[in-house]
């Protein structure tokens, strides 16, 4: 199985390519990132459970979300829930690719449905997580950046 | 009959707008539902033909929702397209196990999502039914691709006066991408590409479900009649041959496409139907025009007008198709009671004498003194 870094650095691009015509950078993302991890912004999250357990973060400086949102839904003005939306369901899918490669290599695991929230300086840290990676993706079309920070666990 | 029912059960609006979205220009009625147990009580109550199902969801998920599908006999047999982010090999299996019609994996384009629709719905773009085809006077897109720049250079400027936009290219991988870009309504393409790609490159074409019915023409040298067989076997809408009868072109690709053509020729003024021929007409524009007559006269007659003016001015040689042509006109016009008058300069009457079929005809030399002689 690939690093989970790498995984995600495949699955972040095709996701935002594919759903929003979006062109996104990975930068070169850290393997073991400072704990507690702080996010800002609009941040979506899904766990994983099961053989692999875990969490993923994605967090959209506002204007980005709201820029995204845009670009999928169309529309100038998007509302708070439609963005939260948005946020949501690219971070169901970034993490649902991840749990799929994650159950082909021999860790079955399970979704949460995604939740989103808002706010600066939110700490996290998953103390049972060995594994933690983070990276920033850049928005060429947009100039903007996205923070993708996850937290993981393999059970063999 | 009744535009198909799709129903799409998951719990992100983004989802269901795009669904929204990519089935707006067709005919379909669209339900959503927000969680599995929505979508059976929304299944039950219209009866899909086609249910597009999420996997994860709150309340009652997906894969739940599918067992209780299967396990209705009144909703059983509604096919059931997986959309998820979820493709982990096993859950792949599991839920085909289930009885799944397809499985579509997020992200995912809209151009796939109505692609695997279709397969199991008939979709019809809306008003289809009821629109009438596009004139030859609207905007259309015709994509010619052919290894030699010259044959794409002549076909381009051969249709410069028609309101189309020529896209052209030497090779089919660039003509795919132009095709995303521009979606083309016309679709030239040389049979003597390296490798056969012509034959390759009209497989994809018809295997999307936008571009099915697209018309697609060979380009093919007189001579190279296996290419041509073969071409024609597997379905393309025709052939032209090289060298390409330029001055005929433009009614070729008209007729391809399905193109109203009639407004080159008919016309209404001050309630008298004028039928053009231009000079030069070929035995194809011929063709054009004789199949207008019945509704044009028609037409004419029940909108409560009774005269027709046959413009035969800019006929520089009178060829015996024509006169097959005018005999058409004027038989339609005697059946419908319609009034008629021929238009012809001093050397078309002059040829028209040598036809017996034609003797009959008084041809006025203008249109106003045609129009005149109905008033006596």
């Amino acid at each position: 199985m690939q690093d989970l870094l790498s995984i995600i650095n495949k699955n972040v691009p095709e996701v935002f390519q594919t759903m929003a015509g979006l062109t996104v950078t990975p930068r070169s993302g850290d393997v073991d990132p400072q704990r507690p991890a702080t996010l800002n912004g609009v941040t979506g999250s899904v766990s994983l459970s099961g053989k692999a357990s875990g969490i993923v973060y994605t967090a959209y400086s506002p204007n980005l979300a709201k820029k995204v949102t845009v670009k999928v839904l169309g529309g100038e003005c998007p509302t708070e829930e439609e963005i939260s939306d948005v946020v949501g369901e690219f971070t169901n899918m970034i993490t649902g690719n991840l749990k799929s490669q994650l159950c082909d290599a021999g860790y079955p695991c399970q979704l949460s449905i995604p939740t989103v929230m808002r706010g600066g300086e939110i700490s996290v840290v998953a103390a049972s997580a060995p594994l933690c990676v983070r990276n920033t993706y850049f928005f060429e079309e947009l100039q903007q950046q996205l923070t993708v920070l996850a937290f993981a666990k393999l059970e063999a | 009959m009744a535009a198909p029912k799709i129903l799409s059960v998951d719990d992100s609006k983004m989802i269901q707008s795009l669904i929204g979205k990519g089935f707006a220009p067709y005919s379909v009625q669209l339900y959503f539902a927000n969680n599995g147990v929505e979508g059976l009580a929304a299944a039950a109550r219209e009866m899909p033909d086609v249910i597009i199902l999420d996997v994860t969801m709150p309340v009652m998920d997906g894969v739940e929702c599918l067992m209780k599908l299967k396990g209705d006999s009144s909703l059983r047999d509604i096919p059931v397209i997986m959309l998820t982010a979820e493709a982990g090999k096993d859950n792949v299996l599991k839920i085909a196990k289930m009885g799944v019609r397809d499985y579509i994996v997020k992200p995912f384009t809209e151009q796939a999502l109505i692609e695997r629709v279709s397969r199991v719905i008939d979709l019809k773009a809306k008003g289809t039914d009821v629109t009438l085809n596009k004139s030859i006077t609207d905007s259309a897109v015709v994509l010619v691709i052919d290894e030699h720049e010259n044959i794409n250079e002549s076909v381009r400027k051969s249709l410069s006066s028609m309101p189309w936009k020529v896209i052209t290219t030497t090779e089919c991988g660039a003509a795919s991408q132009m095709m995303s870009k521009d979606p083309p309504d016309i679709v030239l393409i040389s049979l003597s590409l390296p490798n056969k790609a012509a034959l390759s490159f009209y497989q994809t074409i018809r295997s999307s479900f936008r571009s099915k019915s697209l018309p697609v023409l060979g380009l093919s040298v007189k001579t190279a009649t296996i290419e041509q067989a073969e071409c024609k076997n597997i379905g393309f809408t025709g052939v032209i041959t090289k060298p390409i009868d330029l001055s005929d072109l433009p009614e070729r690709l008209a007729r391809a496409m399905n193109l109203d053509t009639s407004s080159r020729y008919y016309e209404i003024k001050e309630s008298v139907l004028f039928v053009r021929i231009p000079n030069g007409l070929t035995i194809n524009g011929a063709s054009d025009i004789a199949g207008y007559i019945e509704p044009k006269t028609k037409s004419l007659v029940e909108s409560g007008m009774n005269r027709m003016i046959l413009d035969l001015r800019e006929v520089e040689r009178l060829e015996i198709y024509m006169i097959k042509l005018i005999l058409n006109l004027v038989t339609s016009c005697r059946s419908l009671e319609i009034k008629f008058r021929l238009v012809g300069s001093l050397e078309f009457t002059n040829q028209a004498k040598a036809y017996e079929e034609m003797t009959d005809f008084q041809i006025f030399s203008s249109a106003e003194e045609a129009l005149a002689d109905f008033d006596k």
